[in-house]
């Protein structure tokens, strides 16, 4: 990771409690803001292709407020694949996605993990066991 | 940089748009209010012809100040902000971005729609245009102040009132400048000083205003 304060806010992406989508924008709209943040130019194709990644193809023009809750997360989660990154920091990504979701979700994860990506992330509920992550149970005495 | 201060530009004047009533609410309350004056004071048309470059910036001061209660507000609730805090992108184009987005769909529509109310008013003719200009000028200015109050009180639960007493005293400037160039202009005198002055003020908000900005961003979103 790069060492400055600047770098290291490249270098990393947070996906937290708030959507941070607007509701009357589309997903594409959305996440060509979020490309825009990184400094990304032309991002159109990419984030089409982020979206078909986490199951949103054909969504890419509707309005987000017409999207279920885990469609709209599933908006937020797309930009893990449209803004390259070495580290994730997920708040609670598994909120309002289904078990088949969660499963795909770790399937991401380990294959960012193995392409020398770091993940910190918060979860209420335990994860894969072939993800082979380092837990860290908050709370417990 | 251009083409992200570009991309903010088309997503807040995109969802304004679509949103409607954060941009149409501004210029309906500069309508109604302006009308009302005429009722109050009576018809006369000299006395109007007075008063009209006063009333028409006062009410179009109190109608920027509405609109920019919303600047930074639903950014604050749907996590946008964090988002843009975290980018690693600098700030200064953000929110200078995001300001020139809000004047595009509050300050410029209110100075454009700003001479009928002048014919409503009974402005003589030859204050139009200093309407109209010093308005779009003057409603930028309006806008940088307003955008940092916006953004020391996005944190905050109930915080319109609180904004208006931050920013009506730094918008009293701009307001003297403002009427007197229209008053010049119907007077038949030079209005140019009055919008140089306007102008110097424009050019100090733009490059200041969106350090101030960012700074109480910062500090509304660390909370």
């Amino acid at each position: 990771m790069s060492g400055s304060h600047h770098g290291f806010q490249r270098d990393m992406l947070y996906l937290g409690h708030g959507a941070g989508i607007k509701a009357v924008l589309s997903p594409l709209e959305n996440l060509r803001w979020s490309c825009a943040l990184r400094g990304i130019t032309k991002p159109d194709s990419l984030i089409i292709t982020a979206l078909a990644q986490v199951g949103l193809a054909g969504y890419e023009h509707q309005p987000c407020m017409s999207l279920s809750a885990g469609q709209q997360r599933r908006v937020n989660l797309a930009r893990l694949f449209c803004c390259p990154a070495r580290l994730w920091i997920l708040d609670e990504p598994f909120t309002a996605i289904d078990q088949a979701g969660v499963a795909e979700m770790e399937g991401w994860l380990a294959e960012f993990v193995s392409r020398d990506g770091m993940v910190l992330l918060t979860s209420h509920q335990p994860l894969g066991v072939e993800l082979n992550a380092r837990v860290v149970e908050l709370g417990r005495r | 940089m251009f083409s992200l201060m570009f991309a903010i530009i088309r997503r807040d004047v995109l969802a304004s748009l679509r949103r409607g009533s954060e941009w149409s609410n501004p210029l309906l309350f500069f309508v109604m209010v302006s009308t009302l004056f005429p009722l109050g004071i009576g018809p006369d048309p000299k006395q109007l012809a007075v008063l009209a470059p006063g009333i028409l910036w006062v009410v179009a001061l109190l109608a920027s100040m509405m609109a920019t209660d919303s600047l930074f507000r639903s950014d604050f609730d749907d996590a946008s902000l964090e988002q843009m805090l975290l980018s690693g992108a600098s700030l200064y184009p953000q929110v200078l971005a995001k300001t020139l987005a809000h004047w595009l769909l509050s300050g410029l529509p209110l100075s454009l729609l700003s001479p009928l109310l002048g014919v409503l008013l009974q402005l003589p003719s030859q204050g139009m245009l200093a309407l109209l200009v010093s308005l779009a000028i003057g409603s930028a200015v309006l806008s940088f102040i307003g955008a940092v109050g916006a953004a020391l009180i996005v944190g905050l639960r109930r915080g319109g009132l609180l904004l208006s007493l931050i920013v009506l005293p730094l918008y009293i400037p701009v307001l003297i400048f403002g009427s007197s160039a229209v008053k010049a202009a119907v007077d038949g005198a030079a209005y140019a000083p009055q919008l140089a002055m306007l102008g110097a003020f424009l050019m100090m908000a733009l490059a200041l205003a969106p350090l101030a900005i960012g700074a109480a961003l910062r500090i509304s979103v660390d909370q």
